[in-house]
């Protein structure tokens, strides 16, 4: 999607276009989601994501978005105060009122395969499949398992990041 | 793929990650990666919503799938475990075999031949023995299983037939 394509859809999304908008979600809602998994932890990273591109989208829609070729640019301003106003304090808005369903978004066309993901998850070794579940299923951060596995909290990045490097050639390869 | 992992992963100092986030939200390759990335994870939660994320399960997990799932729990008889299915959600078969010795261990769900359907590599297990945690309704369509529980060295220690009806 080059920035003459995102242009367009905010200018549909603008005219009230829903699948404009759903457009704009399935592209801008995965890097929101990464940026607070980063940012935020594993926890609360969806719930900040949807806050953030629903504020994106009301911006939008009330014409308070001055170049809308810098969308994306936008978006990471939204979501780096929201991790500022929560470091300051904890603050939320009522998320639960106005939740956009990112599983619909994604329903359609899904690029992992599900049977596929369970099979190289057991393909992992015993370590860094702990790390991986730990932290994206239990949402534990870094300290907390290093300590549950008595490992450091460096070590703890490393294995996740050769981990996650091993799942993704697996799942996207076949390298069982 | 492997600058979101790093980024993901609390490898890249404040400024590189800051200078990342830039080109994140706007790069269309790294979009791609972080929906891949998002989807994993989303696929991994809603598989563990379901239950273990691997078919072999040590005693903690089995006492916490007790306390949730309806299990039918079962011990070979001469190699064969024979199930009558009722309305259980898993069928828990406890393979008793002496790995005192074994470092890591691998189980194969395979078929009547030998053909492996499924791998659990690296699977939890205890000096006693393995207790495998197994779907009904994959046991039920599966019919029989040969379960082949192999050590770090590819030794075969145990060969279990699970069959339902």
């Amino acid at each position: 999607m080059d920035t003459s394509e995102v242009v367009t859809l905010v200018e549909r999304a603008r005219a009230g276009d829903r699948t404009a908008e759903e457009a704009l979600c399935a592209r801008f809602v995965p890097v929101a989601q990464v940026f607070f998994l980063r940012r935020a932890g594993s926890r609360d990273a969806d719930d900040l994501a949807q806050e953030a591109v629903l504020t994106m989208l009301r911006a939008l829609r009330e014409g308070s978005l001055r170049e809308d070729e810098r969308l994306g640019g936008f978006l990471l301003g939204v979501c780096r105060n929201l991790i500022r106003r929560r470091a300051r304090s904890d603050e939320r808005t009522d998320r639960a009122l106005s939740r956009l369903s990112t599983d619909e978004v994604f329903e359609r066309e899904p690029l992992v395969d599900a049977h596929k993901l369970w099979t190289c998850v057991n393909a992992l070794g015993g370590r860094a499949r702990e790390v991986i579940v730990r932290t994206f299923v239990d949402d534990e951060d870094a300290p907390t398992i290093a300590a549950a596995l008595s490992f450091t909290e460096a070590n703890v990045r490393v294995v996740r990041h050769r981990a996650l490097a091993a799942l993704f050639r697996c799942v996207e390869g076949g390298d069982r | 793929m492997n600058e979101v992992l790093r980024y993901l992963s609390e490898e890249m100092s404040d400024d590189e990650a800051e200078a990342f986030e830039a080109r994140l939200f706007d790069d269309d390759a790294l979009a791609l990666d972080a929906r891949r990335v998002v989807e994993v994870r989303a696929g991994l939660r809603a598989r563990a919503a379901l239950g273990p994320l691997l078919p072999v399960i040590d005693a903690r997990a089995l006492a916490s799938l007790r306390a949730t799932r309806k299990l039918s729990e079962h011990h070979p008889q001469d190699g064969v475990i024979d199930v009558a299915f009722a309305d259980e959600a898993f069928v828990i078969a406890h393979v008793p075999v002496d790995l005192a010795d074994a470092r890591t261990i691998d189980v194969a769900f395979c078929s009547t031949d030998g053909a492996p359907y499924f791998r659990a590599h690296d699977v939890p297990f205890a000096e006693t023995g393995v207790i495998v945690a197994c779907e009904a309704h994959v046991a039920r369509a599966a019919g029989t299983l040969r379960v082949r529980i192999t050590d770090e060295t590819g030794r075969l220690r145990v060969e279990v037939v699970l069959t339902g009806h």
